[in-house]
């Protein structure tokens, strides 16, 4: 349909229009009707009616095409009044700051955000300093402290005895060595003031040596209380630092001891271990006040003193006592020999495999005894790595220190299963 | 020529070469490599804290990446005809390998925790190196490649509006006002069957200014009205603004001026400014537009691959948006669905330094519902041309920028709730000292990339007070915003527009003028 209009086409000045139907496809196409009677240019389909919808007719110009609103012309309202927002702007970045700081000149005020900006960086680089050393403690992530239960035939504890000062250190740092190597953990047992006359604190080396062990093998090295002099004052069980003693006594001995240990090492153990092995049971009350978890004596002493034969391990009086069953030292031979000269001799090692071999058949805890300062030779050293190696050679060992034992007994990480024992891995993780 | 004068030549070069390193030295904008060389602090304070092993597995999985973006620059510039090899799907197969690998070598004990934490900081890595460092470039190279100069081609602007009274005349008279030559700019509003007095509103301007006119038809959503006033339009360019936003003086010469630069550039996009900056929910999307749109944006335009020309201002060649058949119905966001496929049809898309100031959601209702338009759009874009992500043809859009998008879509919002989880999980076993260290720690982080940003935009450093709510809160909002959006995406394609409500609409309120900062 054309008709004549009174304004004429912007374009070209014609006054010939036609009447344009807008549709727009189902595809969102808009266009002339007309330009939808081979199907929809854009997306290929045909283009029945029900699938466009109308838009608005529109004029079209017959001569040039161009296109006008038909509702265009009429209304001629006044134009509204319009008002614009504050816009923000790179020049009025510092209005909030207090006029009267902000300085007049152009290089004033660039030297004045300078400072801000490095405000802003000492504030951000101060924030994230202050708080790295926290991040280094973060907790293991709950997939590191991945548990499993292991399953294992025999236990074994090593529990090295009389760490003191002064005394044959390179031995000390050797016998450990050969643990660290053999990744087994041992039990140390350390003398707070031998003979009452040398503090362990006083070593200027003893106990940072003591403490670099806790840090760089964490969980390897149980840091225990090995009375308080290490001398014999009672003829208890031939001869006792502990047992005997009126229990106020016992006491002091105990918590000046351990005042000494606490400001040597970084975590002392809940584990004491009573020289010549022997204790009573005044001894385990007073060790129980003090929250220890643990007496480890002699099995000697304790088949005796408690009736418990062929028990390494056993309960009583609120604490878990855990004897040595095997000692490397051989001192019946040394008594014998007549004590000449300071060699205490050893049991050689068929002896010690043979009494380990005997302990992994029926399953038991194999807890053996040594003494650091005996180990004066390549020989001697070799010995207990080849005793290590053996234990390792047998199959199913679990290696774990004195207070791993009891507090995983006790917690249930360590069980008793009908062909041995289960271990929740790793058993370093056990905590009182 | 004798010894004096080669003498004398020497010196003048000698003194050429200081003044040129002296104009080098003082062209460096000092400041911004100070932010950016300060935000590699708190980098090197994690490397010191972490296990070896993580370091292993984050220094194998940035050299894998490098090797891939080196990959695709060389196969996307140089040797097209390897374009199948290594592409974003090796990546994807590269990637499950690389976890088996970093298993398998005892760097990473495998459990979602530990796989979101590598990821997060592998981002937060790349983030920086690659995103931050690239914008931080362009800031010291100069503000922008393309600098506006006569002759001005001639320019549409499409203003699609509906029930937009009390807007569409500011809008227009903001165009009126830009500084463009009259005789080569249009300015064409489209009422799209508005109920309430926007056709007379703009009408108004129409018969007061030549080059104002007005348009109306039944109502069709946005797609349709800018369908429809396409047909209208007669300019080369055709700039398309929302009928709620005020361009800067400058803004029409700065996003024509690309085109003239390069003929293979599609699509332009500009800079969004939030205007009305006085609430927490305005300051934290502003902070946002900042260090994420803005810098994001500088970052894929040296690929030419900016993936959205914003709705509120951004400019097409005429013919490219006739090639492509403009605006499809089938998305929320027409705006990123359009862009892709000026992208699809072989254009670069850029950007430039138009800036255009709008109206942000102003209540968290609002911003809810802007943003669950946005992001159910943005996924509903995604799914529509998932074949550019494994089609390698498609240059970097197949091997950066979707690869790269797709993570922040998938993966991020996922993760910000694995982690959230983590937190709790912290927080429950009495952790709480950790907690708090790690917040701060990733606070000073993306408080320094915001010093970044802000420096780099010349922004208002009291944003960077809302620094703290991007790493908690904010964050999470928006993540959770995600995952619904996401989730709503799969269940059900057929989802209709959500509108924020405004603030000159509400019918008690006064108008214009927001309270004074």
């Amino acid at each position: 349909m054309t008709d004549v209009h009174q304004t004429p086409c912007p374009h070209c000045g014609s006054r010939s229009f036609v009447d344009d139907r807008i549709v727009e496809h189902d595809c969102g196409h808009v266009a002339s009707l007309e330009a939808f009677s081979d199907g929809c240019e854009k997306c290929g389909r045909s283009a029945a009616d029900e699938e466009l919808s109308p838009l608005q007719t529109i004029d079209r110009c017959l001569d040039c095409g161009h296109r006008s609103s038909s509702s265009n012309a009429e209304s001629t309202g006044p134009l509204p009044t319009v008002t614009f927002p504050t816009l923000p702007s790179s020049e009025d970045h510092l209005n909030w700051v207090p006029a009267r700081l902000v300085p007049e000149s152009q290089r004033a005020r660039q030297l004045f955000s300078t400072v801000l900006v490095v405000m802003v960086l000492v504030a951000g680089i101060a924030g994230a300093v202050s708080v790295t050393p926290m991040l280094e403690d973060e907790p293991a992530e709950p997939a590191s402290v991945d548990r499993s239960w292991e399953e294992y035939d025999s236990i074994v504890v090593f529990r090295n005895d009389d760490i003191q000062p002064y005394y044959n250190q390179d031995e000390l740092r050797a016998v450990n060595q050969v643990f660290l190597d053999e990744e087994v953990p041992v039990t140390l047992g350390i003398i707070p003031d031998t003979a009452g006359e040398a503090p362990l604190t006083d070593d200027p080396d003893l106990c940072p040596y003591l403490r670099s062990l806790e840090a760089d093998a964490p969980g390897q090295f149980e840091m225990a209380l090995h009375g308080y002099t290490h001398e014999s004052v009672t003829d208890f069980y031939g001869g006792s630092e502990f047992g005997d003693l009126p229990r106020e006594e016992q006491r002091e001995r105990l918590a000046d001891g351990e005042a000494l240990l606490a400001d040597c090492v970084e975590s002392p153990s809940s584990t004491f271990i009573p020289p010549m092995n022997t204790y009573d049971a005044t001894t385990v009350e007073v060790l129980a006040e003090a929250n220890y978890t643990t007496v480890s004596g002699g099995q000697w002493f304790t088949d005796q003193y408690y009736d418990t034969p062929e028990s390494a391990v056993f309960q009583a009086g609120g604490l878990t006592h855990v004897s040595e069953t095997q000692a490397f030292e051989d001192w019946g031979a040394y008594g014998e020999a007549g004590a000449d000269g300071d060699d205490v001799p050893f049991h050689d090692l068929e002896t010690m495999t043979d009494s380990f071999d005997e302990a992994h058949a029926n399953g038991d805890i194999h807890v053996v005894m040594l003494h650091y300062q005996y180990f004066t030779t390549e020989e001697r050293l070799d010995q207990l790595e080849s005793l290590i190696q053996h234990m390792n050679g047998e199959g199913d060992v679990a290696f774990v220190t004195i207070e791993q034992l009891s507090v995983g007994l006790e917690t249930g990480a360590i069980e008793e299963t009908d062909d041995g024992w289960r271990v929740l891995e790793p058993i370093a993780e056990v905590s009182r | 020529m004798s010894v004096g004068q080669s003498v004398s030549a020497m010196v003048a070069v000698a003194v050429a070469f200081w003044q040129t390193i002296g104009r080098g030295v003082r062209a460096v904008k000092w400041r911004s490599v100070a932010l950016f060389l300060s935000a590699l602090v708190p980098f090197g304070l994690l490397i010191n804290v972490m296990p070896l092993g993580t370091l292993y597995a984050i220094g194998l999985l940035i050299g894998l990446l490098t090797v891939y973006l080196g990959w695709s620059y060389y196969v996307v510039e140089r040797a097209p005809q390897y374009g199948d090899l290594f592409g974003a799907r090796a990546l994807a197969v590269g990637l499950v390998g690389y976890v088996a690998v970093i298993v398998y070598l005892g760097w990473l004990v495998p459990s979602p925790i530990a796989l979101v934490h590598l990821g997060a900081v592998v981002l937060i890595f790349i983030y920086y190196w690659f995103i931050a460092f690239i914008a931080f470039f362009h800031d010291q190279i100069g503000r922008s490649k393309y600098e506006p100069e006569p002759p001005y081609p001639s320019v549409t602007v499409l203003i699609p509006a509906y029930n937009e009274e009390g807007y569409i005349g500011r809008t227009i008279q903001s165009l009126l006002d830009a500084d463009y030559p009259t005789d080569s700019l249009e300015i064409l509003a489209i009422d799209d069957g508005s109920t309430d007095g926007t056709f007379a509103e703009a009408n108004a301007y129409a018969a007061a200014f030549e080059r104002v006119s007005v348009v109306t038809k039944a109502n069709g959503g946005k797609y349709s009205a800018l369908n429809y006033g396409l047909l209208f339009a007669g300019g080369d360019v055709i700039v398309t603004v929302d009928a709620d936003s005020i361009i800067d003086y400058d803004a029409l010469k700065n996003i024509v001026a690309p085109f003239a630069a390069a003929e293979e550039i599609g699509a332009v996009a500009s800079n969004v400014t939030i205007w009305n900056r006085n609430s927490l929910v305005t300051r934290c999307q502003q902070l946002e537009y900042t260090i994420g749109v803005n810098i994001y944006r500088r970052a894929l335009d040296y690929f030419g691959i900016v993936m959205v020309v914003p709705g509120c201002l951004g400019a097409y060649r005429r013919e490219v948006l006739e090639e492509v058949f403009a605006y499809d119905p089938d998305t929320l966001t027409e705006d990123f669905d359009v862009t892709m496929k000026v992208l699809r049809s072989g254009y670069r898309v850029s950007v430039s330094d138009a800036r255009v100031y709008t109206e942000a959601p102003a209540t968290w209702r609002d911003l809810y519902s802007q943003r669950l338009r946005w992001y159910r759009g943005n996924y509903m874009t995604i799914i529509k041309h998932w074949s550019v992500v494994t089609d390698p043809s498609y240059g970097y859009l197949n091997r950066i920028a979707l690869p790269f998008r797709l993570v922040e879509m998938f993966f991020l919002p996922l993760a910000s709730f694995v982690v959230l989880a983590y937190i709790g999980w912290l927080v429950a076993s009495g952790h709480v000292l950790t907690v708090l260290a790690v917040l701060v720690f990733f606070t000073s982080i993306v408080f320094l990339i915001a010093a970044l940003g802000i420096q780099i935009e010349g922004e208002d450093w009291r944003l960077l007070v809302y620094a703290p709510l991007l790493v908690i809160g904010y964050k999470q909002f928006h993540d959770a915003l995600n995952l619904k959006c996401l989730l709503d995406v799969l269940r059900d394609r057929d989802l209709g527009w959500t509108r924020a409500a405004r603030i000159e609409q509400q019918p008690a309120s006064t108008p214009e003028e927001p309270s004074a900062d």
